[in-house]
Protein backbone atom coordinates (compact mmCIF):
# COMPACT_ATOMS: atom_id res chain seq x y z
CA UNK A 1 0.00 0.00 0.00
CA UNK A 2 2.68 2.35 1.10
CA UNK A 3 4.47 1.36 -1.69
CA UNK A 4 1.59 2.29 -4.10
CA UNK A 5 0.96 5.84 -3.00
CA UNK A 6 4.76 6.69 -3.10
CA UNK A 7 4.69 5.64 -6.81
CA UNK A 8 1.56 7.72 -7.20
CA UNK A 9 3.22 10.72 -5.53
CA UNK A 10 5.94 10.40 -6.82
CA UNK A 11 4.77 9.97 -10.44
CA UNK A 12 2.49 13.20 -9.66
CA UNK A 13 5.03 14.82 -8.77
CA UNK A 14 7.03 14.51 -12.17
CA UNK A 15 4.41 15.20 -14.07
CA UNK A 16 4.29 18.48 -12.33
CA UNK A 17 7.89 19.14 -13.28
CA UNK A 18 6.81 19.29 -17.22
CA UNK A 19 3.14 20.31 -17.23
CA UNK A 20 3.07 24.12 -18.51
CA UNK A 21 -0.22 24.98 -17.32
CA UNK A 22 -0.29 26.09 -13.44
CA UNK A 23 -3.41 25.23 -12.41
CA UNK A 24 -2.85 21.51 -13.42
CA UNK A 25 0.50 21.91 -11.65
CA UNK A 26 -1.17 22.96 -8.51
CA UNK A 27 -3.55 20.19 -8.54
CA UNK A 28 -0.94 17.78 -9.25
CA UNK A 29 1.33 18.79 -6.53
CA UNK A 30 -2.19 19.18 -3.85
CA UNK A 31 -3.10 15.60 -4.69
CA UNK A 32 0.35 14.16 -4.50
CA UNK A 33 0.35 15.87 -0.90
CA UNK A 34 -2.95 14.47 -0.09
CA UNK A 35 -2.23 11.19 -1.32
CA UNK A 36 0.76 11.34 1.13
CA UNK A 37 -0.97 12.43 4.03
CA UNK A 38 -3.64 9.52 3.57
CA UNK A 39 -0.95 7.08 4.71
CA UNK A 40 1.08 9.49 7.48
CA UNK A 41 -0.08 12.89 7.59
CA UNK A 42 2.67 13.73 9.54
CA UNK A 43 5.06 14.11 6.56
CA UNK A 44 3.45 16.91 5.60
CA UNK A 45 5.33 18.63 8.77
CA UNK A 46 8.57 16.45 8.69
CA UNK A 47 10.74 18.20 5.76
CA UNK A 48 13.26 20.81 5.55
CA UNK A 49 14.04 22.85 8.12
CA UNK A 50 13.74 26.35 8.62
CA UNK A 51 17.00 27.74 7.33
CA UNK A 52 15.28 25.46 4.40
CA UNK A 53 12.61 27.24 3.68
CA UNK A 54 13.43 30.52 4.99
CA UNK A 55 14.94 31.79 1.67
CA UNK A 56 12.33 30.54 -0.96
CA UNK A 57 9.39 32.02 1.14
CA UNK A 58 11.05 35.51 1.43
CA UNK A 59 11.60 35.16 -2.16
CA UNK A 60 8.23 34.24 -3.32
CA UNK A 61 7.04 36.93 -0.22
CA UNK A 62 9.32 40.00 -1.52
CA UNK A 63 9.12 39.00 -5.37
CA UNK A 64 5.86 40.84 -5.82
CA UNK A 65 7.37 44.41 -5.15
CA UNK A 66 9.33 43.96 -8.06
CA UNK A 67 7.79 42.21 -10.92
CA UNK A 68 4.42 40.93 -12.05
CA UNK A 69 0.96 43.18 -12.33
CA UNK A 70 0.56 45.46 -9.87
CA UNK A 71 -2.32 45.18 -8.70
CA UNK A 72 -2.20 46.20 -5.15
CA UNK A 73 -0.18 48.69 -2.43
CA UNK A 74 1.32 47.47 0.80
CA UNK A 75 2.89 50.55 2.95
CA UNK A 76 2.68 52.74 -0.16
CA UNK A 77 4.66 50.33 -2.67
CA UNK A 78 2.91 48.66 -5.20
CA UNK A 79 2.70 44.41 -4.91
CA UNK A 80 1.32 42.02 -7.37
CA UNK A 81 -1.30 39.29 -6.01
CA UNK A 82 -0.52 37.41 -9.25
CA UNK A 83 3.03 36.90 -8.99
CA UNK A 84 2.84 35.78 -5.20
CA UNK A 85 0.05 33.30 -6.48
CA UNK A 86 2.61 32.03 -9.15
CA UNK A 87 5.65 32.04 -6.67
CA UNK A 88 3.23 30.39 -4.01
CA UNK A 89 3.69 27.25 -6.43
CA UNK A 90 7.40 27.09 -5.91
CA UNK A 91 6.62 26.69 -2.77
CA UNK A 92 3.73 23.98 -3.25
CA UNK A 93 6.56 22.40 -5.14
CA UNK A 94 9.27 22.29 -2.95
CA UNK A 95 6.75 20.93 -0.02
CA UNK A 96 5.72 17.93 -2.16
CA UNK A 97 9.73 17.38 -2.92
CA UNK A 98 10.51 17.43 0.95
CA UNK A 99 7.32 15.11 1.75
CA UNK A 100 8.32 12.62 -0.33
CA UNK A 101 11.94 12.38 1.04
CA UNK A 102 9.99 12.54 4.11
CA UNK A 103 7.96 9.93 3.90
CA UNK A 104 10.64 7.56 2.10
CA UNK A 105 12.68 7.96 5.18
CA UNK A 106 9.79 7.26 7.43
CA UNK A 107 8.19 4.62 5.71
CA UNK A 108 10.63 2.20 4.36
CA UNK A 109 13.88 0.74 5.57
CA UNK A 110 17.31 0.82 3.86
CA UNK A 111 16.49 -3.17 2.81
CA UNK A 112 13.15 -2.33 0.77
CA UNK A 113 14.95 0.72 -0.59
CA UNK A 114 17.73 -1.61 -1.62
CA UNK A 115 15.34 -4.44 -2.53
CA UNK A 116 13.21 -1.85 -4.92
CA UNK A 117 16.47 -0.49 -6.43
CA UNK A 118 17.92 -4.34 -7.58
CA UNK A 119 14.18 -4.96 -8.48
CA UNK A 120 14.12 -1.31 -10.83
CA UNK A 121 17.06 -2.63 -12.47
CA UNK A 122 20.28 -1.83 -10.02
CA UNK A 123 21.39 -5.29 -9.67
CA UNK A 124 24.13 -5.93 -7.00
CA UNK A 125 23.00 -3.06 -4.84
CA UNK A 126 22.81 -5.15 -1.85
CA UNK A 127 26.17 -6.61 -2.00
CA UNK A 128 27.70 -2.80 -2.74
CA UNK A 129 25.58 -1.62 0.24
CA UNK A 130 27.14 -4.08 2.21
CA UNK A 131 30.74 -3.90 0.79
CA UNK A 132 30.13 -0.08 1.71
CA UNK A 133 29.58 -0.19 5.25
CA UNK A 134 32.20 -2.67 6.12
CA UNK A 135 35.00 -0.91 3.73
CA UNK A 136 33.95 2.54 5.39
CA UNK A 137 35.07 1.32 8.90
CA UNK A 138 38.22 -0.07 7.19
CA UNK A 139 38.90 3.18 5.43
CA UNK A 140 37.72 5.74 8.43
CA UNK A 141 40.59 3.76 10.47
CA UNK A 142 42.78 4.15 7.93
CA UNK A 143 42.23 8.07 7.05
CA UNK A 144 42.66 8.80 11.25
CA UNK A 145 45.83 6.69 10.86
CA UNK A 146 47.18 8.50 7.74
CA UNK A 147 45.97 11.93 8.95
CA UNK A 148 47.66 11.45 12.41
CA UNK A 149 51.08 10.47 10.49
CA UNK A 150 50.80 13.20 7.99
CA UNK A 151 50.32 15.70 10.97
CA UNK A 152 52.98 14.19 13.27
CA UNK A 153 55.42 14.53 10.31
CA UNK A 154 54.02 18.36 9.33
CA UNK A 155 53.32 19.81 12.73
CA UNK A 156 52.69 23.13 11.11
CA UNK A 157 48.98 23.93 9.12
CA UNK A 158 51.01 25.76 6.59
CA UNK A 159 53.53 22.57 5.88
CA UNK A 160 50.52 20.44 5.81
CA UNK A 161 48.84 22.70 3.51
CA UNK A 162 51.29 22.93 1.28
CA UNK A 163 52.26 19.29 0.91
CA UNK A 164 48.38 17.95 0.67
CA UNK A 165 49.33 16.22 -2.20
CA UNK A 166 51.51 13.64 -0.50
CA UNK A 167 48.28 13.09 2.01
CA UNK A 168 46.22 13.15 -0.99
CA UNK A 169 48.43 10.38 -2.56
CA UNK A 170 48.72 8.29 0.64
CA UNK A 171 44.92 8.13 1.15
CA UNK A 172 44.14 6.73 -2.24
CA UNK A 173 47.03 4.26 -2.58
CA UNK A 174 45.71 3.39 0.87
CA UNK A 175 42.10 2.89 -0.47
CA UNK A 176 43.33 1.32 -3.17
CA UNK A 177 45.50 -1.14 -1.57
CA UNK A 178 42.43 -2.26 0.62
CA UNK A 179 39.92 -2.30 -2.32
CA UNK A 180 42.72 -4.54 -4.23
CA UNK A 181 42.32 -7.00 -0.46
CA UNK A 182 38.98 -7.03 -0.73
CA UNK A 183 38.50 -8.20 -4.31
CA UNK A 184 41.19 -10.92 -4.05
CA UNK A 185 39.26 -11.93 -1.18
CA UNK A 186 35.78 -12.19 -2.73
CA UNK A 187 37.26 -13.94 -5.74
CA UNK A 188 39.37 -16.92 -3.78
CA UNK A 189 35.69 -17.17 -1.90
CA UNK A 190 34.64 -17.09 -5.14
CA UNK A 191 31.73 -14.51 -4.64
CA UNK A 192 29.40 -14.36 -7.35
CA UNK A 193 28.66 -10.78 -8.75
CA UNK B 1 33.91 -9.08 -19.01
CA UNK B 2 35.74 -11.55 -17.42
CA UNK B 3 34.52 -12.45 -13.47
CA UNK B 4 37.44 -11.05 -11.95
CA UNK B 5 37.13 -7.92 -13.82
CA UNK B 6 33.43 -7.77 -12.55
CA UNK B 7 34.32 -8.15 -9.27
CA UNK B 8 37.24 -5.37 -9.44
CA UNK B 9 34.46 -3.18 -10.82
CA UNK B 10 32.34 -3.94 -8.16
CA UNK B 11 34.97 -3.34 -5.07
CA UNK B 12 36.45 -0.74 -6.29
CA UNK B 13 33.89 1.66 -7.22
CA UNK B 14 32.08 0.60 -4.17
CA UNK B 15 35.38 1.34 -1.73
CA UNK B 16 36.15 5.04 -3.76
CA UNK B 17 32.56 5.21 -3.31
CA UNK B 18 32.68 4.67 0.41
CA UNK B 19 35.83 6.84 0.37
CA UNK B 20 34.34 9.87 -1.11
CA UNK B 21 31.05 9.70 1.15
CA UNK B 22 33.49 9.62 4.15
CA UNK B 23 35.28 12.92 2.57
CA UNK B 24 32.17 14.72 1.89
CA UNK B 25 30.75 13.76 5.45
CA UNK B 26 33.60 14.14 7.66
CA UNK B 27 35.87 17.29 5.49
CA UNK B 28 32.43 19.19 4.27
CA UNK B 29 30.07 18.50 7.22
CA UNK B 30 33.94 20.49 8.90
CA UNK B 31 33.95 23.07 6.53
CA UNK B 32 30.38 24.11 6.17
CA UNK B 33 30.22 24.32 9.69
CA UNK B 34 33.27 26.51 10.01
CA UNK B 35 31.39 28.77 6.80
CA UNK B 36 34.64 27.96 4.65
CA UNK B 37 34.32 29.67 1.59
CA UNK B 38 33.70 27.79 -1.82
CA UNK B 39 33.23 24.58 0.34
CA UNK B 40 31.29 22.73 -2.56
CA UNK B 41 33.79 23.85 -4.98
CA UNK B 42 36.32 21.98 -2.89
CA UNK B 43 34.35 19.16 -2.11
CA UNK B 44 33.24 18.41 -5.79
CA UNK B 45 37.03 18.76 -6.78
CA UNK B 46 37.95 16.37 -4.39
CA UNK B 47 35.38 14.34 -5.75
CA UNK B 48 36.59 14.62 -8.62
CA UNK B 49 40.22 13.97 -7.87
CA UNK B 50 38.80 10.32 -5.95
CA UNK B 51 36.90 9.67 -9.77
CA UNK B 52 39.46 9.69 -11.96
CA UNK B 53 41.86 7.83 -9.80
CA UNK B 54 39.36 5.23 -9.38
CA UNK B 55 38.96 5.34 -13.15
CA UNK B 56 42.66 4.32 -14.03
CA UNK B 57 42.25 1.25 -11.92
CA UNK B 58 38.84 -0.08 -13.22
CA UNK B 59 39.19 1.91 -16.71
CA UNK B 60 35.28 0.71 -17.94
CA UNK B 61 32.89 2.85 -18.87
CA UNK B 62 30.38 3.19 -16.06
CA UNK B 63 32.64 3.20 -13.20
CA UNK B 64 32.42 7.22 -12.22
CA UNK B 65 28.54 6.35 -12.16
CA UNK B 66 29.19 3.16 -9.53
CA UNK B 67 31.46 5.35 -7.30
CA UNK B 68 29.22 8.62 -7.54
CA UNK B 69 26.08 5.83 -6.76
CA UNK B 70 28.17 4.69 -3.64
CA UNK B 71 28.79 7.97 -2.33
CA UNK B 72 25.00 9.40 -2.92
CA UNK B 73 23.92 6.77 -0.35
CA UNK B 74 26.03 7.55 2.19
CA UNK B 75 25.35 10.61 1.66
CA UNK B 76 21.66 10.31 1.91
CA UNK B 77 22.47 8.40 5.37
CA UNK B 78 23.32 11.93 6.91
CA UNK B 79 19.35 13.01 7.34
CA UNK B 80 17.88 16.96 6.21
CA UNK B 81 17.17 18.40 3.04
CA UNK B 82 20.66 20.15 2.32
CA UNK B 83 22.17 16.51 2.25
CA UNK B 84 19.56 15.59 -0.59
CA UNK B 85 21.10 18.39 -2.01
CA UNK B 86 24.41 17.50 -1.88
CA UNK B 87 23.66 13.71 -2.61
CA UNK B 88 22.04 15.42 -6.06
CA UNK B 89 25.56 17.39 -6.23
CA UNK B 90 27.76 14.13 -6.33
CA UNK B 91 25.40 12.59 -8.83
CA UNK B 92 25.97 15.66 -11.39
CA UNK B 93 29.68 15.39 -11.10
CA UNK B 94 29.87 11.63 -11.41
CA UNK B 95 27.58 12.06 -14.32
CA UNK B 96 30.28 14.77 -15.86
CA UNK B 97 33.14 12.32 -14.49
CA UNK B 98 31.69 10.01 -16.72
CA UNK B 99 31.44 12.40 -19.89
CA UNK B 100 34.89 13.45 -19.81
CA UNK B 101 36.59 9.95 -19.10
CA UNK B 102 34.76 8.15 -21.47
CA UNK B 103 35.63 10.05 -24.19
CA UNK B 104 38.93 11.60 -23.45
CA UNK B 105 40.22 8.11 -21.60
CA UNK B 106 42.48 7.76 -18.89
CA UNK B 107 45.24 10.03 -18.97
CA UNK B 108 46.93 13.34 -17.39
CA UNK B 109 44.97 15.61 -19.67
CA UNK B 110 41.59 13.80 -18.90
CA UNK B 111 41.97 13.77 -15.35
CA UNK B 112 42.84 17.58 -15.30
CA UNK B 113 40.01 18.23 -17.30
CA UNK B 114 37.74 16.57 -15.64
CA UNK B 115 38.58 17.61 -12.00
CA UNK B 116 38.46 21.23 -13.98
CA UNK B 117 34.90 20.72 -15.14
CA UNK B 118 33.44 18.91 -12.05
CA UNK B 119 34.59 22.22 -9.74
CA UNK B 120 32.01 24.07 -11.99
CA UNK B 121 29.12 21.63 -11.00
CA UNK B 122 27.38 24.02 -9.17
CA UNK B 123 26.06 25.54 -12.53
CA UNK B 124 24.54 22.27 -13.42
CA UNK B 125 23.87 21.78 -9.60
CA UNK B 126 21.74 25.22 -9.49
CA UNK B 127 19.70 24.61 -12.83
CA UNK B 128 18.60 20.30 -12.31
CA UNK B 129 17.99 21.02 -8.47
CA UNK B 130 16.03 24.73 -8.73
CA UNK B 131 13.89 22.88 -11.45
CA UNK B 132 13.25 19.60 -9.11
CA UNK B 133 12.89 21.46 -6.11
CA UNK B 134 10.38 24.34 -7.25
CA UNK B 135 9.17 23.34 -10.70
CA UNK B 136 8.96 25.02 -13.74
CA UNK B 137 9.04 28.66 -14.46
CA UNK B 138 11.28 29.38 -11.21
CA UNK B 139 14.36 30.65 -13.85
CA UNK B 140 11.85 33.16 -15.88
CA UNK B 141 10.83 34.65 -12.08
CA UNK B 142 14.70 34.71 -10.87
CA UNK B 143 15.57 37.03 -14.22
CA UNK B 144 12.66 39.37 -13.86
CA UNK B 145 13.05 39.47 -10.35
CA UNK B 146 16.82 40.60 -11.35
CA UNK B 147 16.17 42.23 -14.14
CA UNK B 148 13.50 44.85 -11.71
CA UNK B 149 16.13 44.90 -9.12
CA UNK B 150 19.06 45.96 -11.14
CA UNK B 151 16.47 48.92 -12.38
CA UNK B 152 15.57 49.90 -8.50
CA UNK B 153 18.97 49.93 -7.77
CA UNK B 154 20.54 51.57 -10.46
CA UNK B 155 23.17 48.85 -10.99
CA UNK B 156 25.15 48.78 -14.26
CA UNK B 157 23.27 45.92 -15.99
CA UNK B 158 26.49 44.26 -16.92
CA UNK B 159 27.34 43.56 -12.76
CA UNK B 160 26.20 40.13 -12.85
CA UNK B 161 28.96 39.63 -15.50
CA UNK B 162 31.86 40.69 -13.28
CA UNK B 163 29.86 38.73 -10.43
CA UNK B 164 29.68 35.69 -12.94
CA UNK B 165 33.70 35.94 -13.66
CA UNK B 166 34.66 36.35 -10.18
CA UNK B 167 32.77 33.04 -9.11
CA UNK B 168 33.77 30.83 -12.02
CA UNK B 169 37.89 32.25 -11.83
CA UNK B 170 37.45 31.21 -8.20
CA UNK B 171 35.85 28.06 -9.02
CA UNK B 172 38.28 27.44 -11.91
CA UNK B 173 41.36 27.91 -9.68
CA UNK B 174 40.33 25.80 -7.07
CA UNK B 175 39.64 23.04 -9.74
CA UNK B 176 43.18 23.74 -11.48
CA UNK B 177 45.15 23.06 -8.26
CA UNK B 178 43.19 20.13 -7.32
CA UNK B 179 43.12 18.96 -11.25
CA UNK B 180 47.01 19.19 -11.17
CA UNK B 181 46.91 16.97 -7.66
CA UNK B 182 44.80 14.29 -9.92
CA UNK B 183 47.23 14.27 -11.96
CA UNK B 184 50.42 14.09 -9.58
CA UNK B 185 48.10 11.11 -8.06
CA UNK B 186 47.31 9.56 -11.17
CA UNK B 187 51.31 9.46 -12.25
CA UNK B 188 52.54 8.52 -8.51
CA UNK B 189 49.84 5.81 -8.26
CA UNK B 190 50.90 4.27 -11.84
CA UNK B 191 54.49 3.98 -11.22
CA UNK B 192 53.50 1.95 -7.79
Amino acid sequence: MRGRIFKLALALFAAALFIPNPFWRAGMDAAALAALAVHDAGVLSGGGSLKFWIFPAAFVALAPFFSGNMDAAISGHTYSFPQLASGSLFLLHAWVFVSLCAFAARNFTAGEIIAAAEKAGFSGLGLRAALALTSARMLRRMLAETWFNYRCTRPSWKEALFEFDVLSGAVLRNTAAAAENIAVLLHIRNVKV
Amino acid sequence: MHKTDKVRLLVFTTVFGALWGIVEMLAGTWLHMMKFPFTSTLMAAAGGVILCVERSYTPVRGAALYTGLTAVCFKLLSPGASSIGSAIGIAIEAAMAEAVLTLLGVNSLSFFVTVLLVSLEGIPHFFVSGWLLYGRGIFDAYLKVAKQMQGFFGVNPDFWKQIAALWVGGHLLIGALFGLIAVRAGKYLRKI
